[in-house]
This record gives structure tokens, sequence and C-alpha cells, in this order.
């Protein structure tokens, strides 16, 4: 259900259906305070429409001069940057398991050793 | 109510030209859509002086960011999210001189005006216009949308990226804000 302020805007916008744009015409006719606000929505609507400047002639060319001068930028398609990406990152899985298998077997500390064996009180000598 | 119809008639085509670095396909952008891009950032800068530097702007962006364009959308919902993001941005970081006098704005008794509006008085049309001014800019931006393209609810949500009921919601309270400044007016 639309509120009577909002049913005026859609008059006002034209998107009414006939009948209920007819309501509006006859409410208008009759009642001074919805002249009014329709005349003030009226008056919104062309200052939004029509307050504008307008483009200076040559803007188009003007602007395609512009964009001749600004240095090329390198093209970056999206679909090439995702697959360098994807092998990027597979290339440093396998770096990154490589580094960490050295580590462990080459490089680990003393403390990583496995205990030494002791010998069993019940396996005797 | 104008309709944001007026697309490039070979937007694809066109859009792989601006991929390509091809000035002329930002000709031809600029051709179709400056009218319409000065209103917009006029409606949310509301400075006339300041329009033609924003818009440039805009046009700039558009062919340096057009990367950034996935192609999900139609391009000229992209166009006015770009153009009104600039002009937003201008509005924040304006520097601080005083802003035009309104005064000193287009001459309120312009002929573009409709013949009903002409009617209005010119002090009233003053009011008008003093109140968008002081409308918070997150509302004139989507007031604009609306009453210049006629945009659905739902396009000016996707032009703007935002639930179509926070846009009824704005939409809702401008034209509140309008009438109660315009009331007090009176």
């Amino acid at each position: 259900m639309l509120s009577s302020e909002e049913m005026l805007w859609k008059y006002v916008e034209g998107e009414l259906t006939p009948v209920q744009a007819s309501e509006i015409e006859e409410l208008e006719s009759q009642d001074e305070a919805i002249r009014r606000r329709l005349a003030d929505i009226r008056a919104i609507r062309d200052e939004l429409l029509a307050g504008a400047p307008t483009p200076p002639d040559g803007f188009p060319e003007r602007m395609a001069v512009l964009a001749e001068r600004l240095p090329k930028a390198p093209v970056i398609h999206l679909d090439e940057a995702r697959r360098f990406l994807r092998k990027a990152l597979v290339a440093a899985s396998i770096l990154a398991a490589l580094g960490l298998t050295y580590l462990a077997f080459e490089v680990a500390p003393d403390w990583l050793e496995p205990p030494p064996m002791q010998a069993s009180p019940l396996l005797g000598d | 109510m104008a309709r944001p119809s007026q697309a490039l008639p070979d937007e694809q085509q066109i859009v792989a030209r601006l991929r390509d670095g091809d000035p002329e396909a930002l000709r031809l952008v600029v051709e179709q859509y400056q009218q319409r891009i000065f209103a917009l950032i006029y409606g949310i800068v509301r400075d006339r002086h300041e329009v033609e530097d924003v818009a440039q702007e805009v046009f700039l962006k558009v062919f340096t960011r057009i990367h950034a364009f996935d192609g999900r959308s139609r391009f000229y919902t992209w166009l006015y999210r770009v153009a009104a993001n600039a002009a937003k941005d201008h509005v924040k970081h304006r520097s601080r001189r005083p802003s035009v006098p309104l005064s000193e704005e287009a001459p309120i008794s312009d002929g573009n005006a409709g013949p009903r509006a002409q009617a209005v008085s010119l002090e009233r049309r003053r009011a008008v216009r003093e109140a968008i001014a002081a409308l918070p800019t997150r509302y004139r931006e989507v007031l604009t949308l609306r009453e210049l393209e006629g945009f659905s609810y739902a396009e000016i949500a996707e032009i703007l990226k935002l639930s179509i009921g926070t846009v009824e919601s704005r939409i809702h309270r401008a034209r509140a804000r309008l009438r109660q400044r315009l009331e007090h007016h009176a």
C-alpha cells in the first residue's frame, strides 16, 4: 500500500495507472494543500533535471586526446593472472615441503632425536 | 521519464576496445553519456563550477580502470557507479573554501524548467534549490538517480551496491526532509 506522499511522487513521475492518476487529478483540482505539494514535487524534479550544466563543445574529443596522452599501463588479463598465481602457489608449496624435509632430516636439533634404547631388566644381559 | 535505455548500441565491442586502450572508444562513450554523467555529478556535488573536472576524472577512470569492469552487469551500471563514487569522494575531500553561493549558481528562472515549474514563484524555487543542497550526500545521490534516469530501486541498489531496502528508505527520508524543509519555509 503506497502512502499518499508516495502516490504524489509516482503521479509526477508518471508511474500511476490511469485510474490512480485521475484520482490524483481530481484531488489536485479540489485541495489546495495537494496542489501546493504537487507544485513542490514538480519544482524539485525540475531542479534536479534542469539545473546541471551542459557539457562544453568538443568535450568527447578532448577526453579522447587526454586518454591518448596517458602512459600505457600494462594490460593484466584476469584469467592469465589467476593461472600464474595458481602455478606460483604450487611451486611455493613444493619448495616449502622440500625445505621442511631437509630441515627435519639434516639439521634437526639433538632434542628431536629419539631417545637411546635402554636395556630392559626383564631381558637381562 | 528519461530511461537509461540509450545504452551503447555495441556495448561489448566498445568495452573490448576500451580494454585495448583505444581512445576513440572513450570518445564514443563520452558522447553517449556526457549529459547524464554531468547531471548525476551535479546532483551530488551541487556546484556547477566543479562538475566538468569531476566528469573528466570519471571518464579517465573509465578508460584506465576498464579492467575492473567484470562484465557481469551492464556497462552503464558500472559507469554510473564510477561517477557516483567520484562525485561523493569530491564532496568528501572538497577543500574548505566556501562553496559557491546559491545566488551565483544557474539562474533560477532557467528556461529549461517545465512550464508548471515556471508557474512556481522564484522564491519557492530558490527554497527548493536550498532544500536539495541541504540534503546529506547519501540522500541526494539516490534521489538524483531516481529522478534523473527513472531508475528503479533495484537498479539504484545495483549501481550503488546497496540493498533495495536501504535505497527505499533513503529515498523516503530524502523526500520527507525536502517536504519538512519546504513546509517550514512556507
